[in-house]
């Protein structure tokens, strides 16, 4: 049985890619927004659930468009503009996860929630790892101890427990909208 | 061509993007926020809706911990619940403003000791990642505040200014690695650059092996770096080690201001030659004297007035 996925999907009209495209600004503003304040005060801080990367890689299973790369790039830009100082670190990583999430989704199925949080958990690893290799090449980082990869785990961990919350709450918001 | 265009487009404007990216990392590496064309805009539109959120997070907090909880207690009890809680509210709320007093107090006892005059200003928001630490502040260029102001609390140094819009800005902690401050072990006057770990913690860099640096000293500012006031305190070393080869020993510094509970800050201004102001920004002299009530809070006494020298302790 091939694991191959169609691509004969009729395309969207024009309306339902704005509303579509509506509907995902509201949820990265809303998800930075919670990241930024109500999150902090429930984690201490320590341990963020990342939203935002969430939300990338939903563009990268379902939206296989200029539009999709358009928006992983930008959120990504939007969180350069409230983490650290290093302007591009977290596009750079956004963009990647979109585009390797884009490239796996292209060539398996992905229709099942578990692969959602599959994609989800490797996609947080791989946006780490995309940010220590920025962070080791354009800044002299002296030292990087096995706390960061505990980090990035445990990040990648409760991104993946809060996927099937957050796919399942867009799948319904496309529906209701009109999208696909 | 355009069927290979239109076929390959997400990975033609995934491949775009990227280089978008490594553009803006290469050109903001070594100066942090050159080229940063949307930042100024986020943060300015995203500075009240994180206001609104923080506000409307800690009154559904409060609802959910005075009152769902309570929820099921017996009816004859009601009444009694009613005049508990109340009395708790109250005390909750006289809690809260005792301690808002104090930490405005030691606040303003700081900005006393300043050779500079300094803006107050609440935290709103703080890092979107675990990756770094920053916080987002209620104040920005309208109040005075520039890229590289200095930003302390009572404890001591908490970091710089790295961002701005007209309503809010965003503060660069000591933790950020790419953060450089000049300053002393205050026991021995021994020299050295100040740069932020990944995580959390600091490093104290070109520190010869044999300068004598131990665990608990205490790092003050140096002045030299022409920013920070001379003798604020920066943190306490937690470890040294000698082992590694090289010219330098290697020592980890904690914080002495505790970024994840700094509620409000103070942002020193330029002033004649206390400060150095960073090149090209305009002067922050006319900015107006530090302003806790728009904090939302009882905060300290309105400072001299404009070009009035403050008076010590």
């Amino acid at each position: 049985m091939s694991l191959l996925q169609s691509t004969h999907a009729p395309a969207p009209s024009i309306g339902a890619e704005l509303r579509a495209a509506g509907i995902y600004v509201l949820t990265g503003t809303a998800a930075l927004l919670l990241q930024t304040t109500v999150l902090h005060g429930l984690t201490g801080g320590r341990i963020i659930p990342d939203l935002v990367l969430i939300l990338c890689v939903y563009l990268g299973l379902h939206e296989h468009n200029l539009g999709g790369a358009t928006g992983a790039f930008l959120l990504g830009y939007l969180l350069d503009s409230f983490s650290g100082s290093l302007v591009g670190l977290h596009a750079f990583a956004m963009t990647t996860v979109y585009l390797v999430v884009y490239l796996v989704s292209r060539r398996l199925w992905m229709d099942n929630a578990l692969s959602g949080v599959a994609m989800v958990f490797l996609g947080s690893l791989l946006k780490g790892l995309a940010i220590m290799v920025a962070l080791a090449a354009y800044l002299s980082i002296d030292r990087m101890s096995f706390g960061v990869a505990q980090t990035v785990f445990a990040e990648a961990l409760l991104a993946a427990a809060l996927t099937p919350i957050l796919f399942g709450g867009l799948g319904w918001a496309k529906r209701a909208a009109g999208g696909n | 061509m355009l069927e290979f265009v239109r076929r390959n487009r997400v990975l033609l404007s995934s491949g775009f993007f990227l280089l978008c990216s490594l553009g803006l990392l290469s050109a903001n590496a070594r100066q942090p926020g050159r080229i940063d064309p949307l930042g100024h805009l986020f943060l300015e539109v995203m500075a009240p809706l994180q206001r609104l959120t923080a506000g409307v997070g800690g009154t559904v907090r409060g609802v959910f911990d005075r009152y769902v909880m309570l929820v099921g207690t017996q009816a004859e009890n009601e009444q009694l619940q009613a005049r508990i809680r109340d009395l708790e509210r109250r005390s909750t709320h006289l809690g809260e403003m005792e301690l808002m007093n104090r930490r405005l107090k030691r606040l303003l006892a700081l900005e006393r000791e300043l050779p500079t005059k300094a803006v107050s200003a609440a935290v709103i928001a703080r890092d979107a990642s675990v990756w770094f630490q920053s916080l987002t502040l209620n104040k920005g260029e309208l109040d005075g505040i520039q890229i590289g102001m200095p930003v302390l609390a009572p404890e001591g140094v908490v970091g710089l200014i790295a961002s701005t819009s007209l309503h809010a800005s965003r503060v660069l902690l000591l933790t950020d690695p790419n953060i450089g401050i000049d300053v002393l072990v205050q026991r021995t006057r021994v020299r050295g650059i100040l740069s932020g770990l990944l995580e959390q913690g600091t490093t104290l860099k070109y520190v010869k092996r044999s300068d004598d640096v131990q665990v608990g000293d205490r790092v003050v500012a140096s002045g030299l770096d022409g920013v920070f006031p001379k003798g604020l305190p920066v943190g306490r070393v937690t470890k040294v080690s000698r082992k590694d080869r090289g010219l330098f020993l290697y020592a980890e510094v904690q914080p002495e201001a505790d970024a994840s509970r700094l509620e409000e800050v103070l942002v020193a201004l330029p002033n004649g030659e206390e400060l150095r102001r960073p090149a090209g920004l305009a002067t922050a002299a006319d900015a107006g004297p530090p302003d806790p009530a728009s904090l939302g809070l009882h905060g300290p006494p309105a400072p001299a007035p404009k070009g009035e020298r403050r008076p010590r302790g």
